[in-house]
C-alpha cells in the first residue's frame, strides 16, 4: 500500500488542480475574460500558476512509479484502448491549456473571447482527466475498484478542495463581488459527501461497501484503522468549515471572523483524502514479492 | 494452423508436487521470487456433524496456473505502450524492451500471471515456451508433470478432448478475459465456496 505513494500523490494533486481551476480560476475568466481590476488580474495569475505548479508536481511524482523513463515517451501509443494513455493525454492537454492561459493572462494580449474559449476547453479537458483517471481503475477484473465509489471519490476530491481553495485565493484578494459564503457552503457539502461516501460505500470498510471474496489475488493490506483515521480527519475538517461559517456568518472572507479556520480545515480535509487514497490502493495487493 | 494455443489442467490428477513451477523457473532462468507458473493450494472446511457423528468436511486441491493467453487479454488492452501483444497463434507476449514498468497490467490480470522483475524493472510472464513450440516441442511445465495433469494444444482441440470448463473456485469469471484454458475440476471444487476454502500458500505463489 505505501509503495504506491507516487500514485497517491499524483491522483490527489491532479484532482486538486482540477478542483482549484474549476472553482477558483474558471469563474474569474468567465466573468471578466482577460480584463478587470489589477487585483483580479493578479488573482487569476496566481490561481493559474498554482494549478500549473500542482499539475507539474503531479506529473513529476507520477514518474516515480515508472521504471523506464526514456521509454515513457511512447505512453500515448495505445490511446485506442488504454485508459492510462487517455489519462496522460488529457492531463497533458489540460496542462498545455493552463500554460497557454497563464501566458495570455500575463501578456494581456488575448481578447476576452479567446481567453474564455481557452479556459472552457481547459475545464473540459480537466474533467476528462479525472474521468479517465476513474476509468483507468474501473477494470472489470478488479471488483473492489470497479464500483461507483471510484469516480465519486475522485470527483469529490476535486469538489471538496476546489471551493475551499477558491475562498482562500479570492477571499484574500478582497474582491467585492466574490460570494465566499456560497463557496464555503459548497466545500462543506462536498467534503460531507466524501465523508458519507467513505462511511457507507468504501470497499472493504464502508458499511455497505464491497467485500472481496476468495480469488487468485493476494489478500489486501488496507487496514481498518486507516479508514477510521480518514473519517476522523474529514469530520474534523468539516467541523472547522462549519465553525468558519458560524464565525463569519457565511462570509468567512479575508479580514472577517472565522477565516483563520479555513486553511486548517483545508489541511485536515486534504489529509483525510490522502489517507483514503492510500486505502484505495491498499485494496489490491500486488502478487509476488 | 493453430489460431489459439491453450492449456489443459487436470485438477483431479494434480498432486501439488510443483514440478511444473520449477521446470518453468529453470527453463526461463527466473529470478528468485518470480514464478510464471504457480501451484495454488486451495484448502478449507473442517468438521461437520452427521447424525451423532462428527466427520471431516475438508476440501483440498491444487490449481496450477500460468498466463492463460486470453482471447481478450486485458493486460495488453491496458498497456499504455503496447508492450503486450498477441501472436497469430494466440500466444500473449510481453516485449520487455518496450515495457516501461508502470505495472498497470499486473493489476489488470485477474490470474495474477504477470510478475514484476525488480532487476530488469519490467514485467514478465509465461510465453508458452514459444521457441520450443515453434520448433515442434512442448512447454516445460507440460513436459515435466509426472501426473500428466497438464496438456497444451489448439484450444478448439482441447475443448473437443476435455470439455469446456474454464472456471473452478477461486478462479475469476472467465467472461472477463476469455482464457485459453480448459480445466478438469477436482471433486472438492464444487464444495469449496460453501466450506470457506481459500488459497493456503500465499507465501509460495
Amino acid at each position: 500500500m505505501l509503495r504506491e505513494w507516487p500514485l497517491v500523490a499524483f491522483t490527489v494533486a491532479g484532482q486538486a488542480a482540477v478542483g482549484i481551476f474549476l472553482f477558483a480560476g474558471l469563474p474569474l475568466f468567465l466573468s471578466e475574460g482577460a480584463g478587470g481590476s489589477a487585483a483580479a488580474r493578479e488573482t487569476r495569475l496566481a490561481v493559474l500558476a498554482v494549478v500549473l505548479g500542482l499539475l507539474a508536481v503531479a506529473a513529476l511524482l507520477s514518474l516515480f512509479h515508472i521504471h523506464h523513463l526514456f521509454r515513457a515517451r511512447r505512453v500515448l501509443t495505445n490511446i485506442g484502448s488504454s485508459w492510462l494513455s487517455r489519462e496522460i493525454f488529457s492531463e497533458l492537454g489540460f496542462m498545455a491549456l493552463v500554460s497557454l492561459g497563464l501566458f495570455l493572462a500575463w501578456s494581456g494580449r488575448a481578447g476576452p473571447g479567446i481567453m474564455r474559449g481557452t479556459m472552457i476547453t481547459a475545464a473540459l479537458l480537466g474533467v476528462l482527466f479525472i474521468m479517465s483517471m476513474s476509468k483507468l481503475y474501473m477494470l472489470p477484473t478488479v471488483p473492489p475498484w470497479n464500483r461507483a465509489y471510484t469516480p465519486l471519490s475522485f470527483f469529490l476530491t476535486s469538489l471538496s478542495l476546489g471551493p475551499l481553495a477558491a475562498v482562500l485565493f479570492r477571499g484574500s484578494g478582497g474582491e467585492p463581488s466574490f460570494r465566499s459564503g456560497a463557496f464555503v457552503l459548497l466545500s462543506f457539502v462536498f467534503a460531507a459527501a466524501e465523508a458519507a461516501l467513505s462511511f457507507l460505500a468504501a470497499p472493504e470498510h464502508g458499511v455497505f461497501g464491497y467485500r472481496s471474496g476468495p480469488s487468485l489475488r493476494p489478500p489486501a493490506k488496507a487496514h481498518r484503522t486507516l479508514h477510521l483515521a480518514r473519517l476522523a480527519l474529514l469530520l474534523m475538517g468539516l467541523a472547522l468549515i462549519r465553525g468558519a461559517m458560524i464565525a463569519g456568518e457565511g462570509q468567512a472572507i479575508g479580514g472577517k471572523r472565522g477565516n483563520g479556520l479555513l486553511p486548517v480545515a483545508l489541511a485536515l480535509v486534504l489529509s483525510g483524502l490522502f489517507v483514503g487514497r492510500f486505502l484505495f490502493y491498499g485494496l489490491l495487493a500486488r502478487p509476488g514479492r | 494452423m493453430v489460431t489459439q494455443y491453450g492449456f489443459f489442467f487436470n485438477a483431479a490428477a494434480c498432486s501439488g508436487c510443483k514440478a511444473c513451477q520449477m521446470a518453468c523457473k529453470d527453463r526461463n532462468n527466473l529470478e528468485p521470487g518470480i514464478l510464471w507458473r504457480r501451484v495454488f493450494e486451495v484448502a478449507g472446511g473442517g468438521w461437520e456433524k452427521k447424525g451423532e457423528a462428527w466427520v471431516p468436511s475438508v476440501v483440498a486441491y491444487n490449481i496450477s496456473m500460468a498466463c492463460n493467453h486470453c482471447e481478450k487479454p486485458v493486460c495488453g488492452l491496458s498497456c499504455p505502450v503496447k508492450a503486450i501483444s498477441k501472436r497469430e497463434d494466440g500466444i500473449v507476449f510481453v516485449d520487455t524492451e518496450s515495457c516501461i514498468g508502470c505495472r498497470y497490467c499486473e493489476w489488470a490480470c485477474p490470474y495474477t500471471a504477470i510478475r514484476f522483475n525488480a532487476t530488469t524493472n519490467t514485467v514478465s510472464k509465461c510465453d508458452f515456451c514459444y521457441d520450443a513450440i515453434d520448433a515442434g516441442g512442448t512447454p516445460a511445465c507440460v513436459a515435466s508433470c509426472p501426473q500428466r495433469a497438464l496438456d497444451f494444444g489448439d484450444l478448439s482441440e482441447l475443448r473437443k478432448k476435455y470439455g469446456d470448463t474454464r472456471q473452478v473456485f477461486p478462479l475469476p469469471d472467465p467472461s472477463q478475459t476469455d482464457p485459453a484454458l480448459v480445466i478438469k475440476p477436482h471433486r472438492d471444487s464444487a464444495r469449496a465456496a460453501e466450506r470457506a476454502a481459500e488459497v493456503a500458500n500465499w507465501e509460495e505463489v
